[in-house]
């Protein structure tokens, strides 16, 4: 069996800029290395991305294969006007937010709970110290389950938005490209996303 | 609407300094150093005098950091054996 070695953790840019044409040619090709090197390039950031989405391992490793099959399909398709990653993340995205859909009965918590009151400009309420909670909480299961779930309350674009820039921490131009959005858009969305988390996390554990 | 706030308000006033709301607006931007250097400076200054602030700015920062600490689980060598059979067994020759 060939071996897949671990992908490195560096920017998708960095990562596939080496040869991403030669890449796409071999996808073209259906060549047996471009396959090989599709999964080993790709395969655990979709699937990491994915299961940030999901939380459920079985559903994000149908997403990378749901995914991964489109591209090699649809692989004549691609214009090159964009990179591949940005194409791999968009339908990673929005696969795992169609599968989201169905099981939408939960309650949805409005993000704008999140957001500081003001008057005159001046804030209204007194904010907790979180100097008081010690850097070792944020590595706890349960607290990082609570977050989990705090960020699966987000709508979605401020999810999808956050999910890439705090979390798998994408360069702000790559977040931009993948969503079709201006820098001052995307920050907004990450912005209004952190807001909500750290008031959601503040109720919880620090008073 | 309170005395209380009104003072304050008209403090930064004088002071040139932002209110705590532009602070709030600005917080992205000074995380990661990308505003001007008068804003900065400014931003700064309020934080001295606001305690709340301050508060705001410690949490904002550590809720925006703790998402890189979230696990980086990787899928297993047979599962990408296994994708690379399927994908192969996929292709329409
Ligand atoms: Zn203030």
């Amino acid at each position: 069996m060939e071996g897949y070695p671990k992908s490195q953790d560096v920017s998708p840019v960095a990562a596939s800029n080496t040869s991403e044409n030669d890449l796409i040619s071999g996808l073209r090709e259906k060549a047996d290395w471009a396959y090989r090197e599709l999964i080993s390039r790709w395969s655990d950031k979709l699937y990491r991305l994915s299961l940030r989405f999901l939380k459920r391992q079985e559903e994000a490793e149908e997403i990378v294969q749901e995914v991964l099959l489109k591209v090699v399909e649809k692989i004549d398709t691609f214009k090159g006007g964009s990179s591949l990653y940005t194409w791999l993340y968009r339908i990673t995205i929005n696969e795992s937010l169609m599968r989201l859909r169905p099981d939408k009965g939960k309650v949805l918590v409005s993000w704008e709970e999140g957001l500081p009151q003001y008057e005159n400009g001046i804030h209204l309420q007194e904010f907790s110290d979180w100097a008081k909670l010690p850097d070792e909480k944020f590595a706890e299961k349960e607290f990082q389950q609570f977050v989990q779930e705090s960020i699966g309350l987000l709508p979605d674009d401020l999810k999808t938005a956050y999910l890439l820039r705090d979390v798998e921490q994408l360069p702000e131009e790559e977040v931009c490209k993948v969503l079709e959005l201006t820098k001052p858009a995307m920050k907004n969305r990450v912005h209004r996303a952190r807001l909500f988390l750290r008031k959601r996390i503040e109720a919880q554990y620090v008073r | 609407m309170s005395v209380k706030h009104k003072m304050i308000r008209m403090m930064f006033g004088l002071m040139g300094l932002p209110t705590c709301e532009e602070v709030e607006q600005f917080a992205y931007d000074f995380l990661e150093g990308q505003l001007d250097p008068y804003t900065m400076k400014a931003v700064e200054r309020h934080l001295k005098a606001c305690k709340n602030c301050q508060r705001f700015i410690t949490a904002y920062r550590k809720t925006a950091a703790f998402g890189k600490t979230f696990k980086k689980p990787s899928l297993d060598l047979e599962f990408k054996q296994r994708l690379f059979e399927f994908l192969i067994h996929q292709r329409v020759s």
